[in-house]
């Protein structure tokens, strides 16, 4: 699916095909949500670190930290310092499932 | 902050990234972090730093061994370390007197390949660290263990750390580590304030042994060294350590006696009769049991916790006394012990153990036995005289002071003024040329109550002033009182004093020694507050060649260290 139409769905848009990814994207915005403290409607996909004021250096290594436990993902260090947007840590969790 | 009580004020002092603990310890306490990254002991030794500036109520210091991995490797690197680490705490300890220093156990791991044969350091300096910290605590400070290495084996170390973060940000610890590491913290810090519970309430049958005593009988119970029946005696092998700790047990049982009596014989009984404060087996509901307990121990039922296998026994109690703490049953019987383990942390937690907490129990059950004999007697001075009592009264020896610091902090009822003293503060009085703390040890036939008075004066030209005058609940109504201010102003009298004053300051809890200075004698000298409301306070004195005539019921009394029959 291409990540625009993905991350511009909102659980009330959706039509019945993409209703399983959509509810695991809502679910994932709902969790980073509550890792920044802040209600969900704040953040989409696109949030990202260089310009979401919450996200600050300590904050990145938490939301690694707290999908990894979440979700049973593995994001290698390498790949930590190359997320920029919550879709990146996303596709960690799309391409478990 | 939310309103009402302060939060309280901790510091946070680590070798690594503690930032994410912090904010999480940041829901229950006002937390202070240093600046800069292993930095703590730079904070320490800065006279001038935040760490002072803030004035915390409790410190804690959490160390991660491996930060420096190759300093374990051989023993003089560990011991320099060690021995580094040892004089930062002990420099903060001096530092701040009186506050509570929680010092982490460590866990070295890093090391993890090595030959059969290899000498194994790292227990050896895990152990070396934790000697080092009680050493400081037994020369007097503050300083108590902060058991992480249990947690780290509790949780299991694939799941405490997080090599990642570690490796990244310089934080050894996962989100898991982290919440656990914050109830831990939050737990020993919870301590200080003194806000534990104090007495176990226990139910019998299937909670102290399997089956019932009336229908399985001492034969049918479950009760053993091994296999089922010893998750029965591991329960009671932890009670029995809690009561050596200080916490008072009780039986809430609905039984015969003679039932219950027949398997208190049993072999594999921890438990005896003497380490309960106290015992209710009846039929009776069980809230109403409790209650005549209250009265009888004079605690309240908010420092009670009921354990009891029978869900309508549980319920009726929540309900009918919503002040004491039910836990909750294991459905798995084999997580018994574990339960009573857990409530230990939870309710009872201490820090340290003095000598009338592991008398607690006996004292209490002499208790028991006087007030029997006090039913009896024809008259109350008659009855005193025949308790035999001892009475020894001192300056106070640094062995007392931790009791003593205990008792000026949590006596509420016969207490005249109510002021309460840090360790330091109480050392300080000790030593101090103007001031002396008194204290008064009691027995009598049937035991000893300890330590059960304390008399602070402070001494200015040749007057003295009664800074604070005390006394243990377990000893009240003896007319000690009216011998240990007899023989105050008599030892201030040969120390050329001429004049005592005193007062009475209202508290919530005090009335009982509302007149206690004007039935000993005492002129009112002035008065300050509305009568009757708390902090209200009524100035005495009186002049120490008037010989006060205490009523004649101890039958030997040691008087700063003289003997007299």
């Amino acid at each position: 699916m291409p990540k625009d139409r993905m991350w511009k769905m909102t659980a009330g848009y959706l039509s019945g095909k993409f209703r399983g990814e959509g509810k695991v994207v809502q679910d994932f915005l709902d969790f980073v949500a509550g890792v920044f403290g802040v209600e969900p409607t704040e953040i989409d996909g696109d949030t990202s670190c260089q310009e979401y004021e919450k996200w600050d250096s300590m904050m990145h290594l938490r939301l690694v930290m707290e999908a990894e436990e979440q979700y049973g993902i593995e994001i290698p260090m390498e790949e930590v310092p190359n997320i920029r947007t919550l879709e990146d840590i996303y596709k960690y969790i799309e391409a478990k499932r | 902050m939310t309103q009402g009580r302060a939060m309280a004020k901790i510091a946070l002092l680590s070798n690594v990234t503690v930032d994410l603990l912090a904010e999480k310890l940041g829901k229950q306490f006002d937390v202070y972090l240093p600046n800069g990254y292993d930095a703590w002991q730079q904070d320490i030794f800065t006279d001038t730093s935040g760490l002072y500036g803030t004035r915390p109520d409790a410190v804690v210091v959490l160390l991660y061994a491996d930060a420096y991995a190759d300093g374990w490797r051989t023993a003089e690197k560990g011991e320099g370390i060690l021995g580094e680490w040892g004089s930062a705490v002990c420099a903060l300890a001096d530092h701040m007197p009186g506050v509570p220093v929680f010092v982490s156990t460590i866990d070295i791991h890093s090391v993890r390949c090595r030959y059969g044969a290899e000498t194994n350091l790292d227990k050896y300096f895990e152990n070396r660290w934790m000697k080092m910290i009680q050493d400081l605590f037994r020369d007097g400070k503050k300083t108590y263990l902060l058991p992480v290495k249990e947690l780290v084996e509790e949780i299991g170390r694939k799941n405490f750390y997080y090599p990642k973060m570690w490796y990244m940000g310089g934080m050894p610890y996962s989100m898991k580590a982290i919440a656990a590491l914050a109830e831990l913290i939050g737990r020993y810090v919870s301590v200080i304030k003194g806000t534990g519970r104090k007495c176990l309430a226990v139910d019998l049958d299937n909670t102290l042994w399997g089956g019932t005593a009336g229908e399985d009988g001492v034969q049918g119970i479950v009760l053993s060294d091994s296999k089922e029946g010893a998750r029965y005696k591991d329960t009671q092998r932890y009670l029995k350590k809690m009561k050596e700790q200080g916490v008072m047990l009780a039986v809430l049982s609905k039984n015969n006696v003679e039932d219950v009596e027949a398997v208190f014989l049993h072999p594999d009984m921890v438990l005896r009769h003497d380490d309960f404060v106290a015992e209710a087996v009846n039929w009776n509901a069980k809230p109403e049991n409790l209650r005549a307990m209250v009265e009888r121990l004079n605690i309240g039922l908010d420092a009670f916790v009921f354990l009891d296998d029978n869900p309508a026994e549980r319920e009726q109690m929540r309900v009918e006394c919503p002040e004491v703490a039910v836990l909750d049953f294991p459905e798995d019987t084999s997580r018994l012990p574990e339960t009573v383990a857990e409530a230990y942390d939870k309710y009872f937690l201490s820090l340290e153990v003095t000598g009338e907490d592991v008398q607690k129990t006996a004292m209490y059950r002499s208790e028991a036995r006087r007030e029997t004999e006090r039913k009896s007697a024809p008259s109350v001075e008659g009855f005193l005289r025949n308790l035999e009592m001892r009475l020894d009264i001192h300056l106070m020896t640094e062995a007392e002071e931790t009791r003593t610091v205990q008792l000026i902090n949590k006596t509420n009822q016969f207490n005249l003024t109510t002021v309460r003293y840090s360790a330091e503060e109480v050392r300080r009085l000790a030593e101090g040329e103007d001031s002396d703390v008194i204290t008064v040890h009691m027995s009598d036939k049937y035991g000893s109550q300890g330590l059960s008075a304390v008399v602070i004066v402070r001494v200015e030209g040749r007057t003295a002033e009664i800074d604070t005058f005390l006394m243990s609940c377990r000893v009240m109504g003896r007319s000690a009182e009216d011998t240990i201010m007899a023989l105050t102003c008599e030892w201030l009298a040969q120390k050329g004093i001429e004049d005592v004053k005193g007062s009475y300051v209202r508290t919530v809890k005090n009335s009982p020694v509302e007149n206690l200075y004007d039935r000993l004698g005492f002129e009112v000298t002035g008065m300050c507050g509305e009568e009757g409301s708390i902090g209200w306070r009524k100035d005495y004195r009186i002049w120490t060649n008037r010989v006060l005539e205490p009523p004649d019921v101890f039958c030997s009394i040691r008087k700063f260290g003289r003997e007299e029959e």
